[in-house]
């Protein structure tokens, strides 16, 4: 990805690394990038935080902690990715105008965290034993 | 839940906890096949409920042993704007709490 600022009309830039095209984002969103740095850096400052993975619907990584591989990152991408259109499936089934916001999977020993948007889906793995 | 000394008051009085918490639309016990033992909801929609989440619990289970074959599928927990549907499977059986987020705010 890479950023140019436009200083007449204050846009940003980012190049898409899937398409290569420019997508132009507007003035609100500019600050936005820096809320998403924070968020992320929250994010990682959790305890028990053990990877994140920000990815597309179609499964691409975007980005990832770096304590994670990007195997890792990608088989959670691919299989969240499903997991989320199944779950928005259901929802949906219950009631056409509810869509999904989260989802939460708990197992014995972690708990993967799923944040869902038309564009973009950002998993969370966290460690997780009970009563804590 | 250790299997043996649950007896059939116990249970009751866990669902009726459950059923009195704030937002709680309705509760449901089924098999992990999805037929209904008990629900606290219309016929109708228990059926609708228990397929669905049956089914999205299975996938849920086998995304689990995909990422980690020793790992097991604890608790579930599907949250969308009107409501938040939460599953604990246990063995062969599915407790299915579906309540309102938004009115635990006072």
């Amino acid at each position: 990805v890479c950023l140019n600022l436009e200083n007449q009309e204050r846009v940003l830039t980012i190049r898409c690394p899937t398409t290569n095209n420019n997508r132009l984002f507007a003035q609100e969103e500019i600050v936005s990038m820096s809320a998403i740095e924070d968020t992320l850096e929250r994010i990682k400052g959790q305890q028990g935080v053990e990877g994140y993975v920000i990815c597309n619907r179609e499964g691409s990584v975007l980005r990832r902690m770096a304590s994670m591989s990007q195997g890792t990152a990608e088989k959670y991408a691919r299989h969240m990715n499903e997991m989320a259109t199944k779950a928005r499936h259901v929802t949906r089934d219950l009631d056409p105008e509810d869509d999904l916001q989260n989802l939460r999977i708990r197992t014995k020993t972690k708990e993967v965290i799923l944040s869902h948007s038309a564009e973009f889906i950002i998993i969370v793995i966290q460690k997780w034993t009970p009563y804590s | 839940m250790a299997s043996g000394n649950i007896n059939v008051s116990d249970v009751e009085e866990t669902l009726a906890r459950i059923k009195s918490h704030k937002g709680v639309e309705g509760v449901v016990i089924m098999t992990k096949e999805g037929a209904i033992i008990q629900s606290s909801l219309s016929e109708e929609d228990s059926k609708e409920y228990a397929a669905l989440i049956s089914s999205l619990t299975e996938k849920a289970s086998s995304l689990v042993d995909t990422l980690d074959a020793d790992d097991e599928l604890n608790f579930l927990r599907v949250r969308s704007k009107k409501k938040e549907i939460m599953v604990a499977p246990e063995g062969s059986f599915v407790l299915v709490v579906i309540q309102n987020p938004n009115a635990t705010i006072d």
